[in-house]
């Protein structure tokens, strides 16, 4: 059976926080076990999934939030609540990015999500409408 | 004019105080990989098989179809032109699967398999959308064929008759005449409320602008919809364009109507199919076709059914083409769809060189249903026809070698030179049933056999002219179509009265 990169993460992760002392073993044993099963090729995709699962545990994902001028502090907390709820994170940073072409309203970015709430995509979508 | 404008205003305030503003969570990845009309998409852990899939390019919104679902990647075919979309484009999904828009404005029209008019005449009104891949009828909705659907072609409707909601394969070599064969049919379907839906599929642009041109010249196109996907269209849509040519039948199959769809090639879509899952890296299999190159077309020809009256009792009849090679039946296409579908028309090369069109082999053609559902008096003339036609051609060959025959034989001969000589016909002229039951009777009860040969076809036009003229057994076809006996004594009437007007009988 084929092991996915998150189930390996996931079996590590778990292994080393129960014996933490053990870690250098448990690593040296992982990756000789990675070896074993024809899987070294994906040594990459493994240390990124890492990399991103202790963002995620340390409420260090970033969610990129686009808007057309700089929002008002409430949005930004209806906003970066809902996407708690969402991700079930305690914490996550919000980046701003301010993009006058999207005329009004907002985009959120995460994980592979996105959340198209501006006027820019709104009047294409009316367009449509009419044109059918 | 002032009532129009209101209704313009009305509908635009219908339209605008309809409008949602809806927020709603997409799914999003990212074009890896683009060539040959297939994307590498990642991310877009959420697709679904087929699903439609938008492309945001920097010309706008581009469809596409994701097929292979893997770890972290989804390869999609994309349907037009791909050019547009750049690496690390986005690609959203939309939680629908590829529908096509279906209505009665299509009848008329000439549309691609995505449902946009070709035609130049604007897009068509429709309101509904169909699925694109559909899974075909069960067993509990549906009946054994039993209504006759007349080709208006002799050499099928009296030895391998068709039935509604049969699959009657067309098979040949290439400009042998199985394009003409649909065509004729579409074309005698006139009146008989039946919509057709013509699908090409890899052919020629001008072939398809003569074919509608003549369908319009005959009336048909005000019952039958042209699916194109040319041979200058990308793979994909070749691959979609069967089932979006059956989405449309389906429309009219829901409300109970009966609907001819012709798949012209078959040959080609699986070509079509074969090139997208090469470049999808499926493992190719034999003649380098895909492991699923049978599901293909078995899903899409299990789609064509006879309701039940309890289901709307409408009926969807294919007629799938396969174009094959120097006459060669047995590679891998040509079986799989012989084995799929309910009988198939074989036509041979050597008959078409020797003038017999349309050039059916009487003994490699069958019809596995359709006799079931042959009109009753056509049943008992055309009975023996099968059989003769193919007896005649095996005493041909056997009666080059020696001169001395005896009586039987030089009969059976004579009999079926006039035989092959009646089930010639000219393309786009479709013959009425009755005046087909009129030809077979005259020839099977011996009418015909002082008539000689080379004048049969001759004979043939000035019968029909003279039972035009009465018209009584037009008017008795339409009230029952038992060969009784009171239609014996008419079509005996009818064939010696003519015969009388003749010189030229030995």
């Amino acid at each position: 059976m084929k092991i996915s990169v998150p189930q390996y993460t996931r079996a590590l992760r778990e292994l080393i926080a129960s014996e933490p002392s053990q870690a250098k073993q448990i690593i040296a044993n992982f990756v000789a076990l990675v070896v074993k099963n024809n899987d070294s090729y994906r040594f990459a995709e493994i240390v990124e999934q890492l990399q991103a699962d202790i963002k995620k545990e340390r409420g260090e994902v970033e969610v990129e939030l686009i808007s057309a001028r700089k929002l008002r502090v409430e949005s930004q907390n209806i906003i970066s609540n809902y996407l708690k709820k969402q991700m079930k994170l305690n914490e996550i940073k919000v980046k701003e990015i301010i993009k006058p072409e999207i005329l009004g309203g907002f985009i959120v970015r995460y994980d592979d999500k996105i959340i198209d709430g501006s006027l820019q995509q709104n009047l294409v979508n009316f367009k449509k409408i009419l044109s059918n | 004019m002032e009532n129009k404008k209101d209704f313009i205003i009305e509908e635009l305030k219908q339209q605008i105080s309809g409008f949602k503003a809806e927020l709603k969570e997409q799914s999003v990845g990212r074009v890896l990989k683009i060539a040959d009309g297939i994307a590498l998409v990642s991310g877009l852990r959420e697709a679904m098989m087929s699903e439609l899939l938008l492309f945001k390019s920097s010309q706008g919104e581009i469809a596409g179809v994701a097929l292979n679902l893997e770890d972290n990647l989804v390869g999609a075919i994309i349907l037009g032109e791909g050019e547009h979309i750049k690496e690390n484009d986005e690609v959203v999904c939309t939680k629908k699967i590829l529908s096509i828009p279906v209505g009665e404005s299509l009848l008329g029209r000439v549309i691609n398999p995505l449902g946009e008019a070709l035609d130049g005449k604007g897009q068509p009104e429709t309101k509904e959308l169909y699925p694109v891949e559909k899974i075909a009828p069960g067993v509990i909705t549906r009946q054994s064929v039993n209504e006759p659907l007349q080709t208006g072609i002799k050499a099928i409707d009296a030895m391998i008759p068709i039935g509604k909601g049969q699959r009657e394969l067309i098979i040949g070599d290439r400009q042998i005449g199985k394009t003409a064969i649909a065509i004729d049919t579409i074309i005698n379907q006139k009146g008989k409320n039946v919509k057709c839906v013509y699908v090409a599929i890899g052919q020629k642009e001008s072939k398809i602008s003569t074919i509608v041109k003549k369908l319009e010249e005959a009336g048909a196109m005000e019952y039958t919809t042209v699916v194109l996907a040319g041979a200058s269209n990308p793979a994909s849509l070749l691959y979609i364009a069967p089932y979006a040519g059956c989405a449309v039948a389906e429309y009219f199959l829901a409300k109970g109507e009966d609907v001819l769809i012709v798949y012209d090639d078959l040959s080609k879509h699986a070509v079509a199919y074969r090139e997208i899952s090469l470049l999808l890296r499926r493992p190719p299999g034999r003649e380098a076709y895909p492991g699923d190159v049978f599901y293909l077309h078995s899903r899409l020809l299990e789609r064509a059914c006879k309701l039940n009256k309890e289901n709307g009792g409408g009926s969807i009849t294919a007629l799938p083409i396969i174009e094959t090679q120097a006459g060669d039946i047995s590679a891998y296409i040509p079986t799989n769809v012989i084995s799929i579908t309910d009988g198939q028309i074989f036509l041979e090369p050597d008959l078409f060189y020797k003038g017999n069109r349309p050039a059916i082999n009487a003994g490699l053609s069958v019809s596995r249903v359709g006799s079931s559902a042959q009109v009753k008096a056509m049943k008992k003339v055309a009975g023996k026809m099968r059989l003769e036609a193919a007896q005649f051609r095996e005493l041909a060959a056997f009666a080059q070698f020696g001169s001395d025959l005896d009586e039987e034989t030089s009969r059976k001969l004579e009999r079926g030179k006039r035989l092959y000589e009646v089930f010639k016909q000219e393309q786009y002229q479709p013959l009425a049933v009755y005046k087909q039951v009129l030809i077979f009777y005259a020839l099977i009860n011996g009418y015909m056999d002082n008539v000689p040969v080379e004048r049969v076809r001759e004979f043939e036009e000035g019968l029909y002219q003279a039972a035009d003229t009465s018209g009584e057994l037009e008017k008795l076809f339409t009230t029952k179509t038992e060969l009784d006996e009171e239609m014996e004594a008419l079509l005996k009437n009818t064939i010696n009265h003519y015969k009388d007007t003749l010189d030229y009988l030995s």
